[in-house]
């Protein structure tokens, strides 16, 4: 049982850090990759040690995986129309080029990025990994710092 | 006031470099942790031209207003700031062959209240030497590729 108190603990601290902060300051929320498999991982092991819960550990387990396998953010509080301008910003800004194809974003010829619109204003940002250029790079930067500069 | 400050070269016309360094839009793109400048007004860049601007340092957000107090292109840019952080941006510029070099110089002094948000000052002057070689770096990235 302590497992699931340090979990529980852990969760609410987390749970602080992701989403209370910024909807105090009405900044919407952004989990990138590793903060997005702990704080699955995190609520999968509390889960885990509910028996009634398991299947949904099960599940959040499996999420974390694919995150963990495809780098992925979550956004929430901003529409997909407002993610997809705030990336069209960030080239803009660091002078990469980008292209729009099969739903989806090049950006300086090299890297590969996805916006799914999940429900109403959650939101995932996939990249494809490997070979990112440096200008790729910081254009994800600002990309996050633009998507962070709405307000919700 | 503590100092921080770096220099690189850029393998692009002095006059281009000037153009893209000056202008506070481009800031957030090459400054790390620089947030946002918004209310930029007026639209033209030179001496007068006014902004707000939000930084991340450590995870605290710090905010405040700045002022371009001298402008002489394509060689120098003054910036003056207040609020959270009271600092000036000195970004001087002179012709190296075909390229330009790049110097900045940030004086900088954080309000006490910022300041007790803040643990260590020591690593506060860390962030800010490595801002200074970091946003130098960023601005080589988007300039010359």
């Amino acid at each position: 049982m302590w497992i699931f108190y340090i979990a529980l603990s852990l969760f609410i601290l987390f749970t602080a850090y992701f989403f209370v902060l910024p909807l105090s300051k009405k900044r919407p929320v952004l989990i990138k990759q590793n903060g997005l498999v702990t704080y699955c991982a995190i609520l999968a092991a509390a889960l885990y040690s509910l028996q009634t819960a398991m299947p949904f550990s099960i599940t959040i387990a499996v999420i974390a995986f694919f995150v963990f396998i495809f780098k992925t953010w979550f956004v929430y509080g901003v529409t997909e129309i407002m993610i997809s301008d705030a990336l069209s910003k960030a080239a803009s800004a660091t002078r990469a080029s980008i292209e729009n194809n099969d739903g989806g974003y090049k950006i300086d010829n090299n890297l590969r990025i996805r916006i799914h619109k999940i429900m109403g204003r959650i939101s995932i940002v996939s990249f494809k990994k490997g070979g990112e250029s440096k200008k790729a790079k910081l254009t994800v930067v600002v990309f996050k710092k633009f998507i962070q500069n709405y307000f919700v | 006031m503590t100092k921080a400050s770096s220099s690189i070269t850029i393998n692009k016309p002095i006059k281009e470099v000037f153009e893209y360094m000056a202008s506070p839009h481009n800031g957030p793109a090459f400054i790390p942790n620089l947030n946002e400048n918004e209310n930029i007004f007026p639209e033209k860049d030179g001496v007068g031209q006014k902004f707000d601007w939000r930084f991340n340092m450590a995870g605290v957000d710090l905010r405040g207003k700045a002022e371009v107090t001298e402008y002489t292109p394509p060689t120098k840019v003054v910036i003056a700031s207040h609020g959270d952080a009271d600092s000036t941006w000195t970004y001087t510029l002179e012709e190296a062959g075909a390229g330009t070099k790049v110097s900045v110089e940030i004086d900088y002094e954080l309000a006490e209240t910022a300041l007790q948000r803040i643990a260590n000052k020591a690593i506060i002057s860390k962030i800010a030497q490595k801002t200074t070689e970091q946003m130098l770096d960023n601005l080589k990235t988007i300039l010359e590729s």
